[in-house]
């Protein structure tokens, strides 16, 4: 499988690539040649939804920092453009800044 | 399977002492490791280093000027539980009869790095996370799911730094209180400055051997009764969290040893951020889940606290973290106070210890990699 790529962009959106394991079913983040969880070689890309919640967060000098969890979908790292500690369950979606994985308030 | 028994232990000062170099310092520590197990150079069948940050060909370097060349070196990388690995390595060697003696150090040089650890090149180093915000999003989950408080977070640093103030060879020798580890600067929200670790430089050692080998000694010998080595499960997947590798860690190390939490006198455990001791000592069992933080501010597992005492050299907050020699000296601490050696820190009647080390940086996983050793002197 090629691929290694965080994000593409899709009809102008930008969408997160993920795996799908045709072995045990899971849908893991970043894409990859093997399965995260089982192993297996029979990996499929997957556009992931663009939308998610936050399960953590913290701020690390100016940036905000968060763990989302992708509408049924993998969870994720990635940092939030906001100027304050927004909440845990917050939704976010993304709006990635060059290369980084960066998300919004999701209003 | 067959025990292994730790004849004896050498640690440095646990400081800023980047001048001294690496040879220094393992120098030190294998020499009162010699001394302290009666054993001499010569009697070595092979040495395990562990460093996580040192370059390639460390074991030998530092090795080189202490005679024990001419057999095995074996270096060992798994990030801060490096030298607990490597401890687990000798183990594994003694255990398959591959030598009778072993000496395993462990040295790291971290105060001349600049800013939080690590640098290293991956996709979610890019969001801006270190380890600092690494605990500290496992800390806000935990506020979120439990209920944990600041302060219940500060009075592990509390804790550790009283303790710490017992042990000449500890990093920070002054007591804190809550409120100054509450107002320090704010490092990831919520774990303040004086809820880190501080970058220290420091080695630690410790001679093992098998039991026939012991033997041939007349010193009470500390006996590793369980011993495991895993590392993290996926967490960017769809599923649940995986069960936590500390958790996985701690079960197969209690299995061998025939024990549980109930049975332990002492636990050191990885408390690099508070955060740390708080999680461990729930997937330790000393408590149930989530109930961490009110373990640690109603003084259960303080000396006199009826609980195991946990990081009573200081841990990793007060004691310092050279992250190779993090485990090794945990394990050093163990058995200076089974053998009733701890000097005014000293915990009456000490017979049971476990040590849990945590390695991270591969924010995939869960951990890098998470070793327990179950340590008894009888």
């Amino acid at each position: 499988m090629a691929s290694e790529r965080l994000w593409i962009l899709r009809n102008g959106q930008p969408r997160l690539q993920g795996a799908h394991c045709g072995d045990c079913g899971a849908v893991s983040f970043p894409a990859r040649h093997g399965c995260i969880v089982c192993g297996s070689a029979v990996q499929t890309i997957v556009d992931l939804s663009n939308r998610g919640k936050i399960e953590s967060r913290t701020q690390v000098g100016e940036r905000i920092v968060c763990e989302i969890r992708m509408e049924s979908g993998p969870r994720v790292m990635g940092w939030l453009e906001s100027g304050e500690l927004v909440d845990i369950g917050s939704s976010v979606e993304f709006a990635p800044h060059e290369n980084e994985l960066r998300f919004v308030p999701d209003v | 399977m067959s025990d292994v028994a730790i004849l004896g232990v050498g640690m440095t000062r646990f400081a800023k002492q980047a001048h001294r170099g690496y040879e220094s310092l393992v120098a030190e520590a294998v020499q009162q490791a010699f001394e302290h197990a009666n054993v001499r150079a010569s009697e070595i069948q092979a040495s395990f280093c562990g460093a996580a940050t040192a370059p390639p060909g460390t074991g030998q370097r530092v090795l080189k000027n202490i005679g024990v060349t001419g057999r095995p070196i074996v270096n060992v990388e798994n990030a801060c539980a490096s030298g607990s690995t490597a401890i687990v390595e000798a183990c594994a060697w003694l255990r398959a009869g591959i030598c009778d003696v072993a000496l395993a150090v462990g040295v790291e040089i971290l105060s001349e790095i600049r800013g939080p650890l690590p640098t290293q090149d991956a996709w979610f180093f890019d969001t801006g996370l270190n380890l600092p915000g690494w605990y500290a999003l496992q800390a806000s989950r935990h506020m979120q799911q439990f209920g944990l408080t600041r302060e219940q977070l500060a009075a592990v640093a509390v804790k550790n730094r009283r303790l710490a103030a017992m042990n000449p060879r500890a990093y920070f020798q002054s007591p804190v209180t809550i409120e100054e580890v509450l107002s320090s600067r704010m490092i990831a929200d919520p774990l303040t400055l004086l809820q880190c670790c501080p970058k220290a430089d420091g080695a630690a050692a410790a001679i093992l051997c098998t039991a026939s080998y012991a033997a041939r000694f007349n010193s009470r010998p500390v006996w590793i009764r369980g011993m495991s080595l895993t590392s993290g499960m996926a967490v960017f997947t769809d599923g649940p969290r995986p069960v936590s590798a500390a958790r996985r860690a701690a079960l197969a190390a209690y299995e061998q040893a025939g024990v549980g939490p109930q049975d332990l006198d002492l636990v050191e455990c990885h408390d690099a951020f508070t955060i740390g001791e708080i999680l461990y000592t729930e997937e330790l069992g000393l408590c149930d889940r989530g109930q961490g933080g009110e373990l640690v501010l109603s003084g259960a597992t303080s000396p006199g606290g009826g609980a195991a005492v946990v990081n009573v050299s200081g841990g990793l907050l007060a004691k310092g973290h050279p992250l190779g020699a993090t485990g090794i000296a945990q394990i050093a601490e163990l058995v200076w106070q089974l053998r009733g050696e701890a000097g005014p820190r000293q915990q009456p009647g000490a017979r049971l210890a476990a040590a849990l080390t945590m390695g991270a940086g591969e924010f995939e996983l869960d951990a890098n990699a998470c070793t327990m050793l179950v340590l008894e002197c009888s």
